[in-house]
């Protein structure tokens, strides 16, 4: 996606979470994975549970989000940082911590790969 | 064995293009105000028909649903509108409205012992772009709902969850009588005392997708001029206005309704469903389908013939279709014709929406008093010999109603409804 087109589809997400997908979208640089994953889930969380954090993904449904939108937050995901999860990643997901770690993983493969193509 | 529950219509909802509420719908049926106008998504230069009933207030152009627009009033909590396609918004509308209609709890809606009919094809605006992403960015790119908000069914996948309904659901794919099938059904398991209430909701999306593939049967109108066109029993008739939008009846068991003083727009008296054994697509020409239809669903009211003073005929203005129609009407009613009239010269053809659409539209004739008119007419076709087509508004307050529904396939379909007893 160019800019444009990033911000078309993030336009209903807060303004640093569209900046930093745009800049992961020029990098590909992995401190951003954190604060891009912050924004969309918060996107999800009622106005007043924005400051929490869920720590796993079984406390997500204390936080208002249920099967369906976790499936909406990985879509969401996907597209910023322009990968897909497998179902076997999905199943083995536990926290955020290890989310990130993950999708961290699979970002700098990312950049690896586009490296190696040069 | 005990006697047979009877049913009739406590509620009405309706998102249609004459109008996005009952009293919308009402004052357009009274002052004959068109529904029908050029179609914004087909109104191109390599597309050869142009005319629907559009629904008003509502868009749906953008993929992403934060920005559909709605009419002022309508709010859709966003964990049911994510799996929404755009004719389940007009059935949700329209649900929301026949509920308070009909003076429904809470308590009565997710109960037990209320069910939930309903028809409709599917999205094809929703099925395109599902698909098509699929294909061009990978099955994991898709919302999980993708399945449910596009496939027939949709409607009852969403509605039972959207409302907590918790007595029998079902879906109908009988095409354009699909609604009045739903109708049927409806009135059937309020009879057999298995439901005390019945939902029966038709809709259909309004969009280039589901109205545009009808054109390669050349069965739409290809006038531009909706003062005219479309224009069922005339001479010059030549094919339908589609359109779309949401109708909701709420069939109830008679005597829960007057245990809790509900209003009565009509009682359900009978239903009858034939087939023609013909074609797939093209009627019968004699009629002879839909003649036995009608007699099935007069025998199943045991009324006499004699007794229907208003037809809600199924008459799309397609050149096959109304002559078949006439001749059954004719030799079904021989020389005391009731009065006839086709409403979707006015609404336009709401697919498989227009049994449940022509019925709300009887409910509402029974109830005020007044007879809609068959619209756009200025030569009657000869077909119509002999048949009291309303080609202009009369002064005439129908009692017992019969509404005929053809379809794909020789499907008839043909429903009697009466002015509740005082």
């Amino acid at each position: 996606m160019n800019e444009s087109e990033i911000r078309e589809r993030f336009c209903h997400f807060s303004p640093p979470t569209v900046t930093a997908i745009c800049d992961y979208n020029g990098s590909h640089d992995p401190q951003f994975v954190s604060p891009i994953v912050q924004g969309i889930i918060e996107k999800y969380l009622p106005p007043e549970m924005r400051n929490r954090t869920p720590e796993t993904m079984e406390s997500l449904n204390a936080f208002g989000i249920e099967s369906i939108t976790l499936m909406e937050i990985i879509l969401d995901i996907q597209d910023a940082l322009g990968l897909i999860l497998t179902d076997a990643e999905l199943r083995n997901l536990k926290g955020f911590d290890e989310a990130t770690k993950l999708l961290s993983a699979k970002v700098n493969a990312l950049r690896d790969t586009s490296s190696a193509q040069g | 064995m005990a006697m047979p529950g009877r049913a009739v219509v406590t509620g009405l909802g309706f998102i249609t293009s004459i109008g996005n509420s009952r009293a919308a719908v009402l004052e357009s049926l009274r002052t004959q105000r068109r529904g029908i106008e050029i179609h914004p998504e087909l109104d191109r230069p390599d597309i050869p028909y142009k005319l629907a009933g559009t629904i008003k207030g509502f868009d749906f152009s953008s993929e992403m649903r934060e920005a559909w627009k709605f009419p002022a009033g309508l709010t859709i909590p966003r964990t049911l509108l994510r799996g929404l396609p755009p004719h389940g918004v007009f059935a949700y509308a329209a649900m929301e409205e026949a509920i308070a209609d009909a003076g429904l709890e809470k308590a009565d809606i997710s109960n037990p012992r209320t069910g939930l009919m309903c028809a409709s094809a599917g999205s094809p605006r929703m099925l395109y772009r599902n698909l098509d992403k699929m294909l061009h960015e990978g099955i994991h790119r898709l919302h999980p709902n993708s399945v449910s908000m596009s496939t027939a069914g949709t409607l009852n996948f969403n509605l039972v969850a959207a409302f907590q309904i918790r007595g029998a659901a079902t879906g109908f794919v009988n095409a354009c009588a699909a609604s009045s099938v739903a109708f049927g059904h409806a009135l059937d398991s309020i009879r057999r005392n298995r439901n005390e209430i019945v939902f029966v909701v038709g809709a259909e999306d309004c969009d280039i997708y589901n109205i545009l593939p009808f054109g390669c049967c050349r069965a739409l109108t290809s006038a531009t001029d909706a003062s005219q066109y479309p224009c069922a029993f005339d001479v010059k008739r030549d094919g339908f206005a589609a359109t779309g939008g949401a109708a909701v009846l709420v069939l109830e068991n008679l005597d829960h309704a007057r245990q809790r003083g509900a209003k009565i727009y009509a009682e359900a008296l009978g239903w009858g469903q034939t087939s023609d054994g013909y074609d797939v697509m093209a009627p019968e020409p004699s009629g002879e389908g839909l003649e036995r239809a009608m007699q099935e669903a007069i025998r199943d009211a045991e009324i006499d013939v004699a007794e229907i003073d208003y037809v809600n005929a199924h008459a799309t203005a397609t050149a096959l279709g109304d002559p078949a129609e006439c001749h059954a009407l004719r030799r079904l009613f021989g020389e005391n014709a009731p009065l006839i009239s086709s409403t979707k010269s006015q609404t336009g053809h709401a697919l498989s929406m227009a049994g449940a659409l022509e019925a709300a539209i009887c409910c509402l004739a029974i109830r005020e008093e007044f007879t809609p008119v068959s619209m756009n007419i200025s030569e009657l076709d000869p077909s119509c010999a002999g048949l009291r087509i309303v080609t202009a508004p009369v002064d005439h307050s129908p009692r017992t109603v019969l509404s005929n529904s053809s379809a794909f396939g020789g499907s008839n379909v043909s429903l009697i409804l009466r002015r509740p007893e005082e």
